[in-house]
């Protein structure tokens, strides 16, 4: 997929370009958002991939701009700044997510090809089947093998979530923000004790296991 | 805050109607004692005017001719009944001539007797007299008294008296209701400035006094304490700065080295290359947690946020952080116990509070053995609603409980535990910034966290 990378510090920008290439994307990079602009208004990209804050045009300003234009691209906002107003003002902005400076390789990989495929369709869906398992996000219900699995609230949001982005792998971050609107480092291990859960329930006694650990990155759901 | 003094205070334990009141009373008395030496003047003055008059009148009656007099008496007192002399003439043998005055008054000088100027009458009661006599002695050895009353000299005392006991009381009353007036005016620009100390230590600390007004003295004193608060202000900004860009720049670097691990990690392809990448990797995670936590504080204490405060349902609130928390508890070998309720609605911020709450969970849970219970409900009672985490673990020592929300304490230091140690910091922020009270307190046995917001509710929320 073709994205397009707006950030002013050459070495982070060299840096994503390698892993967002390595992941196998083509990747066009500038560094002022004047730039940024005229390549998105141009070309057709999958992504966009702003730095909040350049000189000159920041990255919410090309945002806006780009909106006001009526480019739908989905949007990933970069920033160094994590303040729960920041995110609010970027959500607003347009952007389709938010990712805090610094991350992990393996965490830009997964918002941007969380990004690429929007608007899922599955996530609509009533239901939804990953091999042999189904859910029902009307009756919130689960089965697998045409057994019933009882899940409590939070497993089946994770679940769904899991679901939504099936084959691709969502890392911690994502599912805190998402399945628990948490927007800071909880100090224990939350994630972990829930998948752990959720998967005794939808895994253990199946042949094959749904729910794959992708390790330094999350976990990844595949049917 | 459970300190601050009521704001509805007593106008009349005010200051300035303290001092009307010490004033009210100096200006009694010194209107008492100006008044009371104006009678005193004015009654020596008046009796001196009487003398004067009884000398000049007896003068012109020495002046007469001892053959006449007696008849010239006589005529005075036809031609004035009720006037303002009455007269004695006697003989030098000692024998009333003439006259009205009794003769018990028949000495020479200055004399008093009383007399009564006509028998009582159903209209007009028995008034007796008081006269004021002056007694001369003539060349032929008889004796001339003239009297006058000293009636209009006591009733001018009596007034005199009166009227200082009147102006008094209507001076106390005067200054009394003054100085309520000045001790109100005083306390609505007092309380002015008061409620501006307690929105500053309620976190908002921007916030300025007004001036006080009154007098200049006051001015002086408000703009002082401004010029303190900017004092402190600016330190505190100062002190935040520091920490904020020592996250900050120590940030750029250590990502650089969590990319060049990450990079590292990709090109070794060896074992053991491998798991101490990772563990590196770990430990730059770690710090870059902490310094995420650094930022988000001083972002917090900052208060400079946008979005505005909202109702937050606490017993919602709290069942998810429950059922958040209940698995991570449980693989701690820790009991979670709720008891929350569905009435408690605060004004705040909804993804704040749910940090705030996560903090103080997962403080219970890491700094507690196994085996710990802990136990999350909410008081509500008129006024206040508490949202309390307690546990029956080990607890806090009474000297510690102060220093555990400051930054990085750690109450024993072996056992770390791998927080942060900004967990409470944070807690406390969010409550500072919530206008709530952090209490720690002891569980019997454990540590007791309990969290009062200000119920705004008034009992008529739907």
């Amino acid at each position: 997929m073709k994205l397009l990378l707006l950030e002013d510090d050459e070495a982070t920008r060299t840096q994503a370009v390698r892993q967002l290439t390595a992941a196998g994307h083509v990747v066009e990079a500038c560094g002022t958002g004047t730039d940024a602009v005229f390549l998105a208004m141009q070309g057709d990209y999958g992504v966009l991939v702003l730095d909040r804050m350049v000189p000159g045009l920041d990255g919410l300003s090309v945002l806006k701009a780009l909106r006001a234009a009526g480019i739908r691209t989905p949007a990933l906002l970069l920033t160094a700044m994590d303040g729960i107003d920041d995110r609010v003002e970027g959500l607003e902005a347009g952007a389709d997510d938010y990712l805090v400076k610094p991350f992990a390789a393996a965490e830009l990989i997964a918002r941007v090809n969380a990004l690429s495929r929007r608007p899922p369709m599955s996530d609509t869906a009533v239901t939804a089947t990953i091999g042999d398992l189904t859910i029902d996000r009307v009756k919130r219900t689960v089965t697998r093998a045409g057994q019933r699995i009882e899940l409590q609230a939070q497993e089946f949001k994770l679940l769904d979530y899991l679901i939504q982005h099936s084959g691709e792998v969502v890392t911690r971050t994502m599912l805190l923000e998402n399945v628990w609107s948490f927007h800071f480092d909880p100090q224990t291990n939350v994630i972990e004790s829930h998948m752990s859960r959720l998967r005794a329930k939808i895994d253990r006694g199946y042949g094959k296991d749904l729910i794959q650990t992708v390790r330094g990155a999350g976990y990844r759901i595949d049917g | 805050m459970a300190d601050a003094r009521p704001a509805g205070q007593s106008t009349f334990r005010s200051g300035a109607f303290r001092f009307a009141l010490v004033f009210a009373g100096v200006f009694a008395v010194a209107a008492f004692l100006i008044l009371g030496m104006v009678r005193h003047q004015v009654g020596r003055y008046a009796h001196e005017a009487m003398a004067g008059t009884l000398k000049t009148e007896t003068a012109t009656l020495v002046a007469e001719d001892r053959d006449v007099l007696s008849a010239e008496i006589a005529r005075r007192m036809a031609a004035a009944p009720n006037g303002t002399f009455h007269y004695l003439l006697l003989d030098p043998a000692g024998r009333p001539l003439v006259g009205t005055v009794p003769v018990a008054a028949a000495r020479a000088g200055w004399g008093q007797v009383v007399m009564r100027e006509h028998p009582p009458t159903p209209t007009d009661p028995e008034r007796p007299e008081r006269l004021v006599t002056l007694g001369t002695r003539l060349a032929d050895g008889s004796l001339l008294v003239v009297a006058t009353d000293g009636y209009d000299v006591d009733k001018l005392g009596g007034h005199m008296i009166r009227f200082t006991i009147l102006w008094a009381i209507t001076i106390t009353l005067i200054a009394l209701a003054g100085g309520w007036m000045a001790g109100r005016v005083f306390l609505t620009r007092l309380g002015a400035a008061n409620a501006a100390i307690e929105r500053i230590m309620a976190g908002r600390i921007e916030q300025r006094l007004p001036m006080i007004g009154l007098a200049p003295e006051l001015d002086d004193l408000a703009h002082n304490i401004n010029r303190m608060l900017d004092r402190i202000d600016g330190l505190m900004e100062g002190l935040r700065q520091v920490s904020t860009d020592v996250a900050h720049d120590l940030r750029t670097p250590l990502t650089r080295l969590r990319q060049m691990l990450e990079a590292a990690r990709e090109a070794s392809g060896r074992e053991e290359t491998d798991a101490g990448i990772e563990v590196a990797l770990a430990q730059a995670d770690q710090l870059l947690a902490t310094f995420r936590a650094i930022l988000r504080l001083a972002q917090i204490e900052g208060g400079g946020r946008r979005t505005p405060f909202a109702p937050v349902d606490l017993g919602e609130l709290l069942t998810t952080l429950i059922e958040t928390y209940e698995p991570v508890a449980i693989d701690a070998g820790h009991a979670l116990v709720a008891t929350p309720r569905a009435d408690a609605i605060v004004h705040g911020d909804a993804e704040l509070l749910a940090q705030l709450f996560a903090n103080l969970i997962e403080n219970a849970i890491l700094h507690t053995p196994a085996g710990t219970r802990v136990s999350i409900g909410i008081e509500h009672v008129p006024g206040d609603i508490s949202v309390i985490v307690s546990d029956n673990g080990p607890g806090v020592a009474e000297a510690e409980r102060e220093r555990i929300t400051r930054r990085f304490y750690q109450v024993d230091p072996s056992r770390s535990s791998g927080s942060s140690g900004l967990g409470l910091s944070i807690a406390s922020a969010i409550v500072t910034l919530h206008s709530a009270r952090l209490s720690i307190g002891d569980a019997g046995p454990g540590l007791r966290i309990a969290v009062s917001f200000p119920d705004r509710s008034g009992g008529t929320a739907n």
